[in-house]
């Protein structure tokens, strides 16, 4: 008989692996760093100790590849949560904020605050970011509820909605940019963290992580969704006021993280199948789980892109989508039976 | 003592009258049993009796109480729904499923005490389905769903429970099984039926619905007559009072 790990175990050794993940990572890459190195970087900037690395691998260490490596978790992290609220509330294996048009709404959001100057800096991009996040997600349920509303129309839709809003960030972008931002295009269609910074990881991390717990807080509406509104609302589920609430939630985490990373695919519609697997269908482990495989997955991928191709940098977009498709498929075939 | 009661409750959503002025009580204890033809407005009675839809005027009073002025988790903890054939895309235990009766009675963060897994461990024993609570949802026939909604339902230790349908696509071997399940359990029961014969062997009470109006209320063996089921049915049928009621179809009424 097989061993089985107990499911609250996969909480405790996930975020081991994180951090691991974190460190390992940031020693990948031009100039040779180890473990050690890193700890002593951090442990400098925290005033336990001195760093003997030059200025300059300091720097690389901090301002570059902290940021860059824990952006990356972070943005794993909610993508992921994104996928298991969506798939939970809309009772759609394939939702994601990504298949459902979100992300490409947030970035024409972004795209629309960048070029036409609405607003400035990190919160006026992501109130851009919001705002298109909002508008596409209501486009999309709204579509698919008039189609009729099942599985298929919804995915349909959200394809539908991507189309438009990625037509629409390159639409912006070649008529009012310069030259510079047209190059910035990439960014917004593809997802890339290799603008990473502290204040990045810093906003993020906080809506992640409120998002993470405010979810967690909810673990049992989640669960009593999961044969349809009715079923919740005889478990005495607030169905109209929950769904709002986690969809909103849902809207405002990918518009942080695209107006920082640019849209970012399959992060949230392949983890949280994983993630099930390992811990099962009730919320307050799932979650937790999810984010904690989803920052893993992230940070490794992410270090892959930029690696692979030494000297030249993948966006992390392109790799998310050349690992998330084949799975994407996968469950596609499952979701048949 | 009357557990549910509705009184004159009317429900036309954009305009199509589904539900008209329907009065009915459910007696503390019994098995009340729902009757009417394919759209006659028994699951919309059932929605807006488990208060899932506000009716447009009268009341449902629940143990006396309005359910309007209830909050959804205290009605969830005293009134329990089986839908007709619930799905779900998720790959859940048989356990996962039972263990949503417990939702409403802890708060949405908390895991689960010794308390709620008894109840879900007592439930499924009821409902016959212990041996299950390990297997996937969706790895069990028709009947043992149709068991394994009956078991949450349980788990949320109702007064009262709606059942729609709930025999459904069921042989009839299961069919018996599962209305004298219904029968033994404790609580007071509402049954949306479509068979006479099974609502005539296994409900205390029968509520007829023909086109959104209760036509007739009473112990089977008054209600289900010859002239009744000629009227709402369109049906002619022989009605046999010697072991119990027993009715035996004869072809559509020819006028």
């Amino acid at each position: 008989m097989p061993v089985r790990l107990p499911r609250a175990g996969v909480l405790l050794v996930a975020p081991l692996v994180v951090l691991a993940s974190v460190a390992g990572a940031i020693t990948v890459g031009p100039s040779d760093l180890s473990v050690a190195d890193v700890y002593g970087v951090v442990a400098d900037r925290a005033g336990l100790g001195l760093s003997d690395l030059t200025l300059l691998q300091q720097s690389i260490v901090w301002d570059l590849r902290l940021p860059l490596t824990l952006l990356a978790g972070i943005c794993g992290a909610g993508l992921a949560i994104c996928g298991v609220i969506l798939q939970s509330l809309l009772r759609n294996p394939l939702a994601d904020p990504f298949v459902l048009g979100i992300s490409s709404g947030a970035s024409t959001g972004a795209v629309a605050v960048v070029v036409l100057g609405v607003g400035s800096g990190a919160i006026g991009l992501s109130t851009g970011a919001f705002a298109g996040a909002l508008v596409s997600f209501a486009l999309v349920l709204l579509l698919a509820s008039l189609a009729g509303g099942t599985t298929d129309r919804l995915v349909l839709a959200g394809i539908a909605a991507t189309q438009l809003f990625s037509a629409l960030t390159s639409f912006i972008v070649f008529t009012a940019a310069d030259a510079e931002q047209t190059r910035g295009v990439l960014f917004w269609l593809l997802g890339s963290l290799s603008s990473a910074s502290w204040t990045d990881v810093l906003v993020c991390g906080v809506i992640v992580l409120g998002g993470l717990l405010c979810c967690v807080a909810g673990a049992g509406w989640l669960d009593a969704f999961a044969f349809g509104n009715d079923a919740a609302a005889s478990l005495g589920v607030d169905v109209t006021r929950i769904r709002a609430v986690l969809l909103v939630l849902t809207a405002l985490m990918t518009a942080v993280i695209v107006s920082t990373s640019g849209a970012i695919g399959f992060v949230g519609l392949v983890l949280p199948h994983f993630a099930r697997a390992l811990v099962g269908v009730g919320h307050r482990l799932l979650l937790p789980a999810t984010a904690l495989l989803g920052a893993i997955f992230l940070i490794w991928v992410d270090t892959a892109a930029r690696t692979v191709i030494d000297p030249e940098e993948l966006p992390v977009g392109v790799a998310t989508a050349l690992v998330g498709v084949p799975a994407f498929a996968l469950v596609l075939l499952r979701a048949r039976r | 003592m009357t557990a549910l009661e509705a009184g004159r409750v009317h429900w036309a959503p954009r305009g199509r009258l589904v539900v008209d002025e329907v009065s009915l009580q459910v007696e503390d204890g019994t098995t009340v049993g729902l009757l009417g033809p394919n759209g006659s407005g028994k699951s919309s009675l059932i929605r807006i009796l488990a208060g899932l839809r506000p009716p447009d005027s009268g009341d449902v009073l629940l143990d006396g109480s309005p359910l309007a002025g209830m909050s959804r988790r205290r009605l969830a903890r005293r009134l329990a729904v089986v839908e007709q054939e619930p799905a779900t895309s998720q790959d859940l235990r048989v356990r996962d499923v039972v263990a949503l009766g417990r939702v409403p009675h802890r708060p949405a963060w908390a895991p689960d005490s010794a308390h709620d897994r008894a109840a879900v461990e007592e439930a499924a024993a009821h409902a016959g389905i212990a041996d299950r609570l390990d297997q996937r949802f969706s790895t069990l026939s028709g009947g043992e769903r149709q068991r394994t909604q009956i078991a949450r339902a349980l788990a949320q230790e109702p007064e009262i429970l709606l059942l729609d349908e709930p025999t459904n696509h069921l042989d009839v071997r299961h069919q018996l099984a599962l209305l004298s399940l219904v029968r033994r359990m404790p609580t007071t029961c509402l049954v949306a039926l479509h068979d006479l014969n099974l609502a005539a062997a296994y409900c205390d009470q029968v509520f007829v619905l023909s086109e959104g109006r209760v036509v007739a209320g009473g112990p089977p063996a008054q209600v289900l007559t010859e002239t009744l089921i000629a009227d709402v049915y369109g049906v002619r049928a022989r009605v046999h009072h010697d072991d119990g009621v027993v009715i035996r179809f004869l072809g559509p009424v020819t006028s």
